[in-house]
């Protein structure tokens, strides 16, 4: 077998490697990066630049006062504020508590399989359209809290209390599995030693795990609110869209039973489209995507100055009642007598008496409550959907995929509206996917710490920047500076630059995990940086690639608020045969304007099958996406 | 099979007093796959009970049953009993978490919380409101002192644990266990991460410590068993399964042990 | 921003060789028989016809005025104000049939004895001086009143109507609802509720008509007889609004939309047609 030695000879020749001076992934990484860091700037300048008139007008009036007539040319946003403010606190009032409490059952009381079941649900929730919630939000939650609060005799079920419960029910999923991830990060060696000093499973949660988490969750906390600030189209279906309506009865009930506007939910209205031409109105429209803008910026940016590595590695404060043992042991003595003065104290002060009081009932509340929290969490979700479908069913059939909309959304089918949402998100793809590559590259390998994390600053506050604010600043931009119309790509850059975040911070994550040596062997070869960079860094990370790319689709593809004033129509495109004034049909925008308008009774029936259509489409993509999520999960637990 | 070895006769003066921990009829299984098989020990109170034995033998599932620590590992099941001052822990009359009040532990890895010195030692104290907020911060000197780091951290008692080096933070551990008075310490393997010179306080502590407690030790450190251990006890694989190979005092297990499985182990080590 | 300004003049220049799509937008109310028109117009002839509605009459007359469509559908006039807009724009309103605008109140109200109002109590009604439907004939509770969208036809109609002038009407604070279905679906869904909304979406199950008194003690109801003789007050015209004379594909459009089947188009969907106006009003 042996075959005899080799001569050693040269079988072939080598040639000098090829070095370049400056390299191409630099450059590309760069304008990537300028892209990103680029659009975020300029869209504060731009929403900035436009707001000028409005302030020149109304001065400080515009956000002090509570009086918004446009028609007499008056702007005070004030109501919108507090709107905002008030829908929001009642949605974290909500979702913080059940959220946090059903992370900590999924977290802690949960086997292994069970928790990932839980997960999952509360994944594939955290994907549906927020469209999708509004059209639930009119049909079911309207009416229940119109009746719930029937002795408070409601204007009607349109109220500040219904936008924050459904926001609650929007954001849960993110309060949920954030804090679940920041709870399971704190290492299971914490517990045992807690469970090893005979604290109960439930005190060690409490006084160990959640303090060492609380910073995960309070950045979990703030994610969510941001996002329910700036959440238009669902908040719009069921607020009531009731200006200038400013509490009076603070400290009651009364101003969470009344209808209300939220900055966001004006901008969803038909105020965009009369505005428009007008520089004052107009500039008080936008001026309100501003405020939106700097409100969810400074939640956001709080929540990454939070979690960033920096604070989380600062030693812990002072601790509150510090012992009073500032007096100095009264001898220096030496082992001998510290021992014998050890053992008479002890003699004398039984300081400990021998077992715990223990207050079982609290600990069964607890559990019992946290338990309540996943069952109410989960089950919501999983009702939504079902309602969905069951009621969505009887619309599916092969005709209603492959038809075109007819009788304005009675008859027919969606198939152009499936055909839009596929292209959008197609485009969406192509735009954000060299973007998302170059800015992970330039975060994990070019950039050093502190640059590194100014620009996860930037990520944070694109993935914070509300959706409709996209469409505002594509309405500035393609529809009306570049002359385009509606156009199906302005809508995919749109939500290409709203996908950025999601895909660059799960390639980050899997470009940081790639160990360490394989870039020493690459480099060790002589590969320049570059090269390991396409030979080693992108390859082996491409798994956070395809799942951020297929969550980052599944959000985009539910999207409203970035494409209804920039890329789709109701009726009548197919497809589009250019760029200018070429609109395309969506899902999405589909069922936000028959949930508003539908002449006839079959419309519902499409209405329900159009969602069911839409929540398949974007369950499919995350579902595609869970098993290489599954399995970065559980690397990083056995990591 | 293997024989195992009973008492020998020049440790026989040692057994008059009664059983803290005694092992009957033990076996354990971790996702139905067995990990210990008929474990029976008697741990006399006030002593140092050693016990070795080959990595992977199961020392570690077998001292974390005497706390029921084992029940946190997923599908885990314990058969057999334990009795702790002669009543079944595993009978349920004593609450698992009353239990680990009376029955502290140590581990390889010292686990302080990110918190400050202070707050480290009256953890289980306060958590558990074992003595009145008055009297914390002389428990937390009492404890501090017997686990001999008072003189080292009396200045900074504000400051956090995690400043101090892995020796004083095992020292640190075993004064959050101490203060809360516990009858027996469980170690396992605690010097096992530490430098020769906190090895060597650690193990005089234990040396102290068990003229008031009884303290169950996991090494694989032979001279360590030597050095600090009364008794000891080998857990041996046989057929794949932890066993009980042989106990005996100190001297007579590393000297002339009866059992061909422990002789093998010695050997080697 | 420099890139994407160059690339975006490229695909403008490229663009509109490509472009021959009619594109319509405005008001829900006359979307529906122009919806259905083009989807003839698309079968028949093989047209490519795009229709919105976004922002209702309002956002039909600017997206004209701003070039983006060919063709605004609007429920109301063009006023001085929006030839002041957009003054470069020859608005040419094209009168393809009527529609009443009713008050429509939800069934507990009709079932406790409402069946009309005067102009003063919608006035009073709009400016919060009356509350209660027991002010105006009905049982003692509160009245739910949902202001439709300003810049939707359905508005202006109603405000024309009470003060005379849409721009005379004052300041006020209400729940808005934008389209159609959605003001139906909340008054439907809210004890004492009441709203404006074209006639023919009343269905008279759910949501119900009230009729209008007149100075002379007159109940008129939104029926076909008295819109067409101007007997009812809040009834409008609606329009295809084109810049200039319309031409072209928005020419073949307009004309089958007056031809008699595009009218029995307008009909079917609840509204006036031509002829029923000429004929009934004389």
């Amino acid at each position: 077998m042996n075959s005899p030695a080799v001569p050693i000879t040269d079988t072939y020749s080598v040639v000098a490697p090829d070095r370049r001076r400056w390299s191409y992934t630099l450059v590309f990484s760069v304008i990537g990066t300028a892209v990103t860091a680029g659009f975020v700037v300029g869209m504060v300048a731009l929403f900035a630049w436009q707001t000028l008139p409005v302030l020149s007008h109304s001065g400080l009036g515009y956000v002090t006062s509570n009086n918004w007539h446009y028609r007499q040319q008056m702007f005070g946003a004030l109501s919108m504020i507090v709107g905002t403010l008030l829908v929001s606190a009642v949605a974290l009032c909500v979702a913080a508590p059940v959220g946090i409490g059903a992370a900590i059952i999924t977290s802690e009381f949960l086997p292994g399989r069970a928790r990932l079941m839980v997960k999952i649900v509360i994944e594939l929730l955290a994907g549906i359209p927020s469209v999708v919630y509004g059209l639930v939000g009119i049909l079911y939650l309207r009416t229940f809290v119109y009746d719930t609060f029937e002795s408070f005799d409601l204007h009607s079920g349109d109220t500040i209390l219904t936008a924050g419960l459904l926001l609650a029910v929007m954001i849960l999923p993110t309060v949920m599995t954030l804090s679940d991830d920041a709870l399971r990060a704190v290492p299971a060696l914490q517990r045992q030693a807690a469970r090893g000093l005979g604290l109960s499973r439930l005190s060690a949660v409490m006084h160990v795990a959640l303090p060492q988490a609380r910073i995960g969750v309070i950045a979990a906390v703030l994610l969510a609110l941001g996002r329910a600030l700036g959440e238009a189209i669902a908040v719009f279906l069921v607020v009531g869209r009731q200006d200038n309506n400013l509490p009076t009865q603070p400290f009651t009930l009364r101003p969470l039973l009344e209808s209300g506007q939220t900055l966001a939910s004006k901008l969803g209205g038909a105020e965009i489209n009369i505005a428009y031409g007008d520089p004052l109105h107009w500039a008080a429209v936008v001026g309100l995507g501003l405020m939106l803008l700097v409100m969810v910026g400074t939640v956001t940016l709080l929540a990454a100055a939070l979690t960033s590595p920096k604070s989380a590695a600062s030693p812990p404060q002072p601790v509150e009642n510090a012992p009073k043992h500032a007096r100095p042991t009264k001898t220096h003595s030496t082992k001998g007598t510290s021992d014998a003065l050890l053992t008479a104290r002890l003699a004398q002060e039984p300081a400990v008496t021998r077992l715990p009081k223990r207050r079982k009932w609290l600990e069964r509340f607890s559990i019992g409550s946290f338990a309540a929290c996943t069952l109410l969490a989960t089950g919501v979700m999983l009702a939504m959907i079902l309602a969905i479908f069951y009621r969505g069913s009887s619309a599916l059939s092969l005709r209603f995929f492959t038809e075109q909309i007819k009788l304005v959304g009675a008859d027919g089918g969606i198939f152009f509206n499936i055909i839009g949402t596929l292209l959008l998100i197609t485009t969406a793809l192509c735009v954000c996917t060299p973007i998302a590559v170059a800015v992970a590259l330039m975060q994990s390998v070019y950039l050093r710490e502190r640059a590194a994390r100014g620009l996860g600053m930037v990520l944070y506050l694109l993935n914070g920047t509300p959706s409709i604010l996209f469409g505002l600043f594509g309405l500035v931009v393609f529809v009306k500076f570049l002359g385009w119309g509606k156009s199906w790509l302005a809508g995919g850059i749109l939500l290409g630059l709203m996908m950025i975040p999601i895909v660059t911070v799960a390639l980050v994550e899997r470009m940081k995990a790639l160990p360490k040596k394989y870039i020493e062997a690459a480099r060790g070869l002589g590969l320049s940086k570059s090269q390991t960079v396409w030979s080693v860094i992108i390859p082996q990370s491409r798994a956070g690639l395809v799942t951020g790319s297929l969550l980052g689709l599944a959000r985009a593809a539910g999207e409203t608020a970035p494409i209804m004033f920039t890329a789709t129509i109701f009726a009548g495109a197919m497809f589009p045969r250019g760029i200018v004034e070429s609109p395309v049909l969506s899902l999405p925008y589909h069922i936000f304007i028959l949930a508003q308008d539908s002449f006839d009774p079959r419309v519902g029936e499409k209405l329900w099958g159009t969602a069911a259509a839409l929540l398949m489409i974007v369950m499919l993509l995350s579902l595609i996406a869970l098993p290489v999520r599954l399995r970065i999960h559980e690397e990083a637990v056995s990591a | 099979m293997l024989k195992l070895a009973q008492d020998s006769a020049c440790c026989s003066t040692e057994t008059v007093s009664p059983a803290v921990l005694e092992a009957r009829g033990l076996s354990v299984s971790i996702a139905g796959r067995p990990i210990l098989k008929d474990v029976n020990l008697t741990i006399q109170p006030r002593q140092v009970f050693g016990i070795i034995g080959p990595s992977g033998a199961g020392k570690s599932t077998l001292i974390k049953c005497f706390n029921r620590l084992i029940e946190l590992t997923p599908r885990a099941v314990v058969s057999g009993d334990i009795t702790f001052n002669q009543g079944s822990i595993l009978s349920g009359a004593l609450h698992p978490d009353d239990l680990r009040v009376r029955i502290g532990m140590l581990f390889q890895q010292p686990v302080v919380f990110p918190k400050s010195i202070y707050q480290n030692v009256i953890f289980g104290v306060r958590r558990l409101r074992m003595v009145s907020r008055r009297a914390l911060p002389d428990v937390a000197e009492a404890a501090l002192r017997e686990a001999a780091l008072w003189e080292e951290v009396k200045d900074r008692l504000t400051d956090s644990a995690l400043k101090l080096s892995v020796g004083q933070q095992q020292r640190l551990c075993l004064a959050r266990t101490l203060a809360m008075q516990p009858e027996v310490i469980l170690m396992d393997e605690p010097t096992s991460a530490l430098d020769p010179r906190s090895t060597e306080a650690i193990e005089q502590l234990m040396l102290r410590l068990k003229e008031r407690h009884t303290i169950v030790l996991v090494t694989h450190n032979i001279g360590q068993a030597r050095r600090v251990c009364d008794w000891l006890a080998c857990v041996c694989v046989n057929n794949g399964v932890g066993e009980v190979a042989e106990t005996a005092c100190c001297d007579q297990m590393l000297d002339n042990p009866c059992c061909q499985a422990v002789v093998d182990y010695l050997k080697r080590n | 921003m420099r890139t994407w300004m160059t690339f975006g003049a490229i695909l403008a220049i490229a663009a509109p060789v490509l472009a021959d799509i009619l594109k319509i937008n405005g008001s829900t109310t006359v979307n529906l028989p122009t919806a259905e028109a083009a989807e003839i117009l698309r079968a028949e002839k093989a047209m490519t016809i795009q229709i919105d509605t976004q922002g209702g009459s309002a956002g039909g007359i600017s997206a004209l005025g701003d070039g983006q469509v060919q063709i605004g559908m609007s429920s109301k006039h063009i006023t001085e104000q929006d030839k002041l807009k957009y003054p470069s724009v020859d608005f040419v309103e094209t009168h393809i049939g009527e529609d009443a605008v009713a008050m429509i109140v939800s069934k507990d109200v009709w079932e406790a004895g409402v069946r009309s109002l005067t102009r003063e109590q919608l006035a009073d009604i709009y400016e919060g001086k009356i509350t209660n439907w027991k002010d105006v004939g009905g049982a003692d509770r509160r009245i739910a009143f949902f202001n439709k969208e300003p810049g939707r036809g359905t508005w202006e109609v109603f405000a024309h109507f009470v003060y005379g002038n849409a721009r005379k009407a004052p300041p006020v604070s209400f729940p808005e609802v934008g389209g159609n279905e959605e003001a139906r679906n909340k008054v439907a869904g809210t004890r004492g509720a009441l709203s404006q909304l074209s006639s023919n979406w009343a269905d008279g199950k759910q949501v119900f008509a009230l009729s209008i008194k007149n100075d002379a003690g007159e109940e008129v109801a939104p029926l076909a007889a008295n819109i067409a003789n101007r007997k009812y007050p809040m009834s409008r015209p609606l329009f295809l609004l084109t810049n200039g004379a319309p031409s072209g594909d928005a020419k073949v459009f307009i004309d089958f939309v007056l031809s008699p089947r595009g009218q029995e188009l307008v009909r079917k969907h609840g509204y006036l047609s031509l002829d029923q106006m000429v004929v009934d009003g004389k």
